[in-house]
């Protein structure tokens, strides 16, 4: 038992998990209304969209040679443009056509940036940062003014069974864990973190690893594709400029969840833990009534204290010096 | 010898390339855009161009030793409003430059030891320092459009100002020395020579007794100091103090470095390309202006260009040739 404790606290997600509790701690005792059945579908419609697009920035992270997707955020913003401005006013808009088609947008888009990275062989942070800027100007193109008006079935998440205890947007996460434990299942996950860990290892051990990359990026746009859907849930209509403020967010919460921006190790439950927390923060300061603009100063805060504590766990975890290691 | 390492490609990736970008731009500008290249006009990009660029070279510094700065919108904000603040409730210019330069200076040491005191990616790092910084100066002035300009900083900023026989603004002036300042630095002293081999190889790097902490918290802090007075600048050139006017530079100061082609992994590239880089950038802007796109659709290409630009000569070599 007692060994096991000490696993814990050496565990790369001891801190977030730490976090998370402390911080659910407080925010149900400031305010006990949060878990109510009235309450919990609206706040969990406002986290589906940050655990998402946190999970969409954890496998290109993993992938190594400083590996970043900064283009989920605009991708999200898109998705959701796509939905309300393109694929309604064309009658797509239905649950069967609508979905298909955003997931596989996802993925396209996810494929190129791939793409670029392995076949193109440019650094993951310029590719991603072309498509930062191309997916938020492409947005702006399809929807120049915010605009209402979701189909059905988008309206239909936002909703919850049982009386308010199973709010339907958590579906959407249900999905994207299921995708990335088939691909673990499959051993594509492995094949990331070799990759990620040392490409050259991995490309003379027979992993193809351009294609691991694609597949890295692929699934970080179907993921991507997931959080736009709901944000779509989340705000019911269209807004062009609303998901790029999600590719920063995305990040810390990677960090946050102890994986590291290297590459090569992590999970999937850090980065989604590390989004509940940053999350959990912001709820905790408009609970009690913080001003708006001291929010950002304590987020930034906890989040250098967090990944500062992170890393000493990190250093202890790897105390003997790496042999050989560039 | 690999086809990456032919002779013609060794050669443009040392450097022409990116003279040829900028001049390929404003050829095509001049082409296509009536009254691209007349000399006011030249003037005006300039000037937009110094702001970005002085910027730039301190993201330079953090991005030749493999790291990435964040905080620069955060900081050029913070360095507009405390220079409008404070130069409008009528305190003398070289107290305001000399605070502006300091606090500046003194969030980008702070970036630069967390960075390597805890070996933290600085990403994250400068993320949340921005946050914080953001933060305070939105506290500070509750979110509003605050102080103005001394005069002369006006005039500083100004296209249509020379400096003394040179027909440029003063602020382009003072961008192109501060330069070439940077790029004397890390060519020709010891400490500049460091950054360049703590960027290519850390191991290597601390074997040399190379303070890797010293080195860290100088860029960082040269990076946040010209952060702080490119945001000074600004306030002469928009007449007040608004935080969000940094904004946009957070992508355009990394993609004036990486246009430029200087490695984001580190230890590659340089002060002088990064001038080059900032040059692309605005006059490429200002053809798509030209071009009478949308700012969404001006967007879209730019991200498009900044893919294609660094495809010519900003590639990895293939994994087969690195093992």
């Amino acid at each position: 038992m007692i060994a096991k404790l000490a696993g814990l606290r050496r565990s790369p997600l001891a801190v977030v998990v730490t976090l998370v509790a402390i911080l659910l701690v407080v925010n149900i005792s400031l305010t006990p209304s949060m878990l109510a059945p009235a309450q919990l579908p609206n706040t969990l419609n406002l986290l589906v969209p940050s655990v998402l697009v946190a999970m969409a920035s954890t496998p290109s992270v993993m992938s190594g040679r400083g590996g970043i997707d900064l283009s989920v955020g605009p991708l999200l913003g898109v998705v959701n443009v796509f939905l309300v401005g393109l694929l309604v006013p064309y009658g797509l808009g239905g649950a069967g056509t609508a979905i298909p088609i955003l997931l596989v947008l996802g993925i396209v888009t996810g494929l190129v940036s791939g793409a670029l990275v392995a076949f193109g062989r440019l650094q993951p942070v310029v590719v991603t940062l072309g498509g930062y800027l191309v997916l938020s100007g492409v947005a702006l193109v399809v929807m120049p003014q915010p605009v209402g008006g979701v189909p059905d079935w988008v309206s239909y998440l936002s909703g919850s069974w049982f009386g308010g205890y199973l709010p339907r947007s958590v579906l959407l996460v249900v999905v994207a864990v299921a995708v990335w434990l088939f691909l673990k299942r499959r051993g594509a996950i492995g094949l990331i973190l070799a990759t990620g860990s040392d490409d050259r290892a991995a490309h003379t051990s027979g992993v193809r690893v351009s294609r691991v990359l694609c597949l890295a990026y692929a699934t970080g746009g179907l993921f991507a594709a997931l959080a736009g859907i709901g944000l779509s849930v989340l705000i019911q209509s269209g807004d062009p400029s609303i998901g790029k403020q999600y590719t920063l967010a995305a990040v810390a919460a990677v960090a946050l969840g102890g994986n590291p921006l290297g590459g090569g190790r992590g999970t999937l439950i850090g980065p989604m833990l590390g989004a509940l927390s940053l999350f959990l923060i912001q709820t905790l300061l408009s609970g009690a009534h913080v001003s708006s603009l001291w929010i950002q100063v304590v987020y930034g805060a906890v989040l250098l204290f967090a990944i500062c504590t992170n890393s000493s766990i990190a250093s202890r975890l790897t105390a003997r010096p790496a042999l050989g290691s560039p | 010898m690999s086809v990456s390492e032919l002779p013609v490609k060794q050669v443009l990736s040392k450097g022409p390339i990116q003279l040829l970008t900028v001049v390929g731009v404003f050829v095509l500008g001049m082409l296509i855009v009536p009254d691209f290249a007349t000399f006011s006009s030249i003037q005006a990009m300039l000037v937009i161009a110094s702001f970005l660029g002085v910027a730039a070279i301190g993201q330079t510094f953090v991005v030749l030793i493999g790291g990435i700065d964040l905080s620069v919108p955060a900081l050029i904000g913070a360095g507009n409003v405390i220079a409008a603040r404070l130069a409008g409730n009528g305190m003398p210019s070289p107290v305001v430059i000399l605070i502006v330069l300091g606090l500046g200076a003194l969030c980008g040491a702070i970036n630069g030891i967390v960075t390597s005191l805890w070996k933290l990616p600085s990403l994250v790092v400068t993320l949340a320092t921005a946050s914080v910084v953001g933060g305070a100066v939105l506290l500070w002035t509750n979110a509003t459009l605050t102080g103005s300009a001394p005069q002369w900083l006006t005039t500083f900023t100004s296209a249509a100002s020379g400096t003394g026989p040179i027909p440029l603004a003063p602020v382009v002036v003072l961008w192109l020395v501060l330069a070439l300042l940077a790029q004397l630095f890390i060519l020709r002293t010891k400490s500049g020579r460091q950054i360049y081999l703590l960027g290519a190889n850390r191991e290597a790097a601390r074997l040399m007794l190379v303070s890797e902490r010293g080195i860290t918290t100088v860029c960082f802090a040269l990076s946040g100091a010209l952060a702080a007075l490119s945001g000074l600048l600004l306030t002469g050139f928009t007449g007040a103090g608004l935080f969000t006017v940094g904004d946009p530079y957070l992508f355009q100061s990394i993609a004036a470095v990486v246009i430029g082609g200087t490695s984001l992994l580190g230890g590659r590239g340089g002060i002088v390309r990064s001038v080059l880089g900032s040059l692309t950038l605005v006059a490429l802007t200002t053809l798509l202006i030209g071009l009478s796109l949308t700012s969404a659709a001006q967007q879209a290409v730019l991200g498009a260009v900044i893919v294609a630009v660094t495809a010519l000569y900003g590639r990895d070599r293939a994994l087969g040739d690195r093992i």
